[in-house]
């Protein structure tokens, strides 16, 4: 009987250690990507420097007395590639764990910087900065800080729509559309009053780029992201409990409203930090989440990081390709998140029949 | 079924509205047998009517000019033919560009809608004083169709791809309105364009004064760039930033700007590319420009309303592009060779007199040494667009002033 207890329970344990093995797989998985594919990012590019000379600049910085680098090198690797490839990763990184955290605290797979109206905000911000703005001297902070704010005050707006009406997931998700549609509304309206140059910038903008990206704005996405993620990891807990409803999560002694509340905040402030400088960059949001659901499970103890890790991978690669494909014409990034999430996306779909949500 | 709806009703008021202003047609004067051409045979019977006393002299005297000078036929910018059988009374002009055009021709008076820039815009007090007297019909990217019917004109002008080449015409089916497309911010074709509308409009002796002005001014200066062989023109890395301050957007062929820039005696580094495109800085510093060119749309920080020496809106957009650090060993930023202009110098004849020009004198001093784009500018606002402005001492377009 007793050994019988034992034998169970080592099973059990092995089936456990296989389940977490599992994912410390895809992690380490992701991981090998990430950095082999910013290894290569970083040699590739119209200037066409060696491998050699790339990892010479870049080694040159930390070992200066080893390593030789002309000034060509190291402009081109440090001034141009190496923080985009950062921003790829932060910015990935940030959008993808901003959607996890937003579709696990409102219970919906449809959540996501879009569906919330947060984009669409953040578009608003901006257009109204190109359109109506005073241009140059204000210009590139106008713009930015009208998206952030813009940001801000549409999700303080969606949750005190849904506060009022009371907190449910239903209730967000439908105050976010609402949001959403406004917002739209009001950005189609000045691309219509707008001269027919600023409509096009309105257009790029909304398409997203990470061409803006600087060391500073790495360092300031960065930043955002190491104060608002450990919350979201400490919660995660929490956040896989409010998935078995809110009843049993208050039984279980969340405080429903708080953690939703904050949550919400932090994924909105993830996401104005990052699409303030890089335009709206969609689907990442929606589909790094989904895609890591559907390969390790809905655990958000494990779906928060590996949706940052996914999310990484994605805009990272998308952005190697955009800036590379059509050289020297760069693609927008958009365009490429989509063409290379959507098949992968698909192919899971397809692959694993059984109810993943 | 509500959509239906929708489009039935739109469609019905749409009939309601093209209605009247079809009927409102006039027919061409002397026309009996409906073919909108007065043959020999009914200039005859016109002239027998008036000697019965039917019909005025001055009628007469309008059914022979008919009779004598139509019907008149071009080729728009589109490539269509484009017939005229009466003399037009009533045009309706979607774009600045061919509003422009107008006023050159001393055509005018004869506007009755023009586009929501020249009716009420930041612009319209100082550079189209008399835009608001006109309906206002939106303009080629977003056109009134409902105000452009009711103007009622004869004929319509707008760009070559704007509105959707067969939605203009689609919407004015059977109106008896003409539809013209022309290109007339292009450089290879703006006196052509200038000449044929002169044609049309029987202002021939207006577009002659003016091609001769043109020639005089400027034409000589494009006609030398075009006998240098392209060794001797400098290699230009032009920006072209529409607005949101997005760096390395540039122009290719196809693009109307590249064209400025060839005929300016640029050699475009990145001619290979077509129209408006992000590009990489990284193949920008290995192209290596001579000369690089900014341009910009600055809302109410340069333009003809400001103090001549007010460029501190300018003078940053250049000394940005000479702070980049990518671009540090770039021959053009190392050379100080950074110019930048703005909107003021691409609009309308603006674009020649003024943004050619200075293009020129950036790209070729030497060629372009007595050409004064201010004066030239002045000369034109002054004599062919009615404007008493004082663009030689008033006014920032670019930096730095050559």
């Amino acid at each position: 009987m007793n050994s019988e207890k034992t034998v169970r329970g080592i099973e059990l344990r092995d089936e456990y250690q296989k389940f977490i093995g599992r994912k410390v797989l895809f992690f380490l998985a992701l991981i090998l990507g990430i950095i082999t594919l910013s290894g290569i990012a970083a040699t590739l590019g119209s200037a066409e420097i060696s491998v050699l000379d790339v990892y010479s600049a870049i080694l040159a910085r930390f070992f200066p007395d080893y390593f030789q680098t002309t000034w060509f090198a190291e402009t081109i690797v440090w001034g141009l590639r190496l923080h985009r490839i950062l921003m790829a990763i932060v910015a990935g990184a940030g959008l993808s764990v901003a959607g996890a955290a937003m579709q696990g605290i409102l219970k919906n797979p449809l959540a996501s910087e879009f569906t919330l109206g947060v984009s669409s905000a953040a578009a608003f911000g901006a257009a109204l900065a190109i359109v109506m703005g005073a241009g140059f001297a204000g210009g590139e902070f106008l713009i930015i800080g009208n998206a952030f704010i813009f940001t801000l005050l549409a999700s303080f707006t969606v949750y005190g729509l849904a506060r009022y009406k009371g907190i449910t997931p239903e209730t967000m998700i439908l105050a976010g559309i609402a949001i959403m549609y406004l917002f739209s509304a009001m950005t189609s309206f000045l691309q219509y009053v707008g001269q027919s140059e600023q409509v096009q910038e309105v257009v790029f903008w909304m398409m997203g780029s990470l061409g803006r990206s600087s060391w500073d704005r790495v360092g300031i996405i960065t930043a955002v992201l190491i104060i608002c993620y450990p919350y979201l990891i400490l919660k995660s807990w929490d956040i896989n409990a409010l998935g078995a409803g809110d009843e049993t999560a208050k039984s279980l002694g969340v405080n429903v409203e708080r953690t939703r509340v904050i949550a919400m905040m932090l994924s909105s402030l993830i996401t104005a930090s990052i699409i303030c400088f890089t335009g709206t960059i969609g689907f990442i949001g929606l589909v790094g989440p989904h895609i890591v659901r559907m390969a390790i499970g809905g655990d958000h103890r494990f779906l928060l990081p590996g949706s940052a890790l996914a999310g990484a991978l994605l805009l990272l690669g998308a952005d190697t390709l955009a800036r590379t494909v059509l050289s020297p014409v760069i693609l927008p990034v958009g365009i490429m998140t989509s063409f290379l999430g959507v098949p992968f996306f698909i192919y899971l779909f397809m692959k694993r029949r059984k109810e993943f949500w | 079924m509500k959509r239906l709806m929708l489009c039935i009703l739109a469609v019905v008021i749409f009939a309601m509205v093209a209605a009247p202003a079809q009927s409102q047609q006039s027919a061409v004067p002397g026309d009996r047998d409906g073919n909108t051409v007065v043959s020999d045979q009914e200039l005859q019977l016109a002239v027998q009517e008036h000697k019965d006393g039917k019909i005025s002299s001055d009628d007469l005297a309008e059914i022979r000019h008919v009779h004598d000078n139509y019907p008149r036929t071009i080729k728009d910018s589109a490539n269509r033919e484009v017939t005229i059988y009466k003399p037009i009374e009533r045009i309706a002009v979607l774009t600045t560009e061919d509003y422009e055009v107008l006023r050159t021709l001393k055509a005018s008076d004869k506007i009755v809608a023009a586009s929501k820039y020249v009716t009420g815009s930041n612009e319209t007090d100082l550079l189209y004083p008399e835009g608001r007297r006109y309906i206002n019909v939106g303009d080629p990217f977003n056109t009134d169709y409902e105000a452009l019917l009711k103007a009622d004109p004869d004929i319509v002008i707008s760009y070559v791809t704007n509105p959707k080449p067969g939605e203009l015409e689609k919407n004015l089916k059977d109106t008896g309105i003409t539809v013209i497309r022309m290109d007339s911010g292009n450089i290879s074709q703006y006196l052509e364009d200038i000449r044929k509308m002169g044609y049309i409009l029987e202002k021939e002796d207006q577009s002659n004064a003016f091609a001769a002005f043109y020639n005089q001014m400027l034409g000589t200066y494009l006609a030398e760039v075009k006998k240098l062989p392209d060794g001797d023109k400098p290699r230009v890395y032009l920006e072209a930033d529409f607005g949101s301050g997005r760096p390395y957007f540039t122009v290719g062929a196809t693009h109307s700007f590249d064209e400025m820039l060839k005929a300016a005696g640029g050699r475009n580094v990145y001619s290979n590319i077509t129209y408006y495109k992000e590009v990489s800085p990284e193949s920008t510093i290995m192209q290596n420009p001579e000369i690089i060119l900014r341009y910009k749309y600055l809302k109410n920080i340069a333009g003809l309303g400001k103090k001549i020496d007010d460029t501190s809106g300018i003078e940053a957009l250049r000394n940005e592009i000479l702070s980049r650090p990518e671009l540090k060993n770039v021959t053009a930023v190392q050379q100080k060779e950074v110019y930048a202009f703005t909107w003021d110098c691409t609009r309308g004849g603006a674009r020649f007199f003024l943004g050619l020009g200075y293009l020129g004198k950036w790209l070729l001093p030497e060629l372009f040494k007595d050409y004064n784009p201010r004066e030239a500018y002045q000369e034109y606002l002054r004599n062919f667009q009615g404007l008493d402005l004082d663009v030689v001492n008033n006014g920032v377009f670019a930096y730095p002033e050559a």
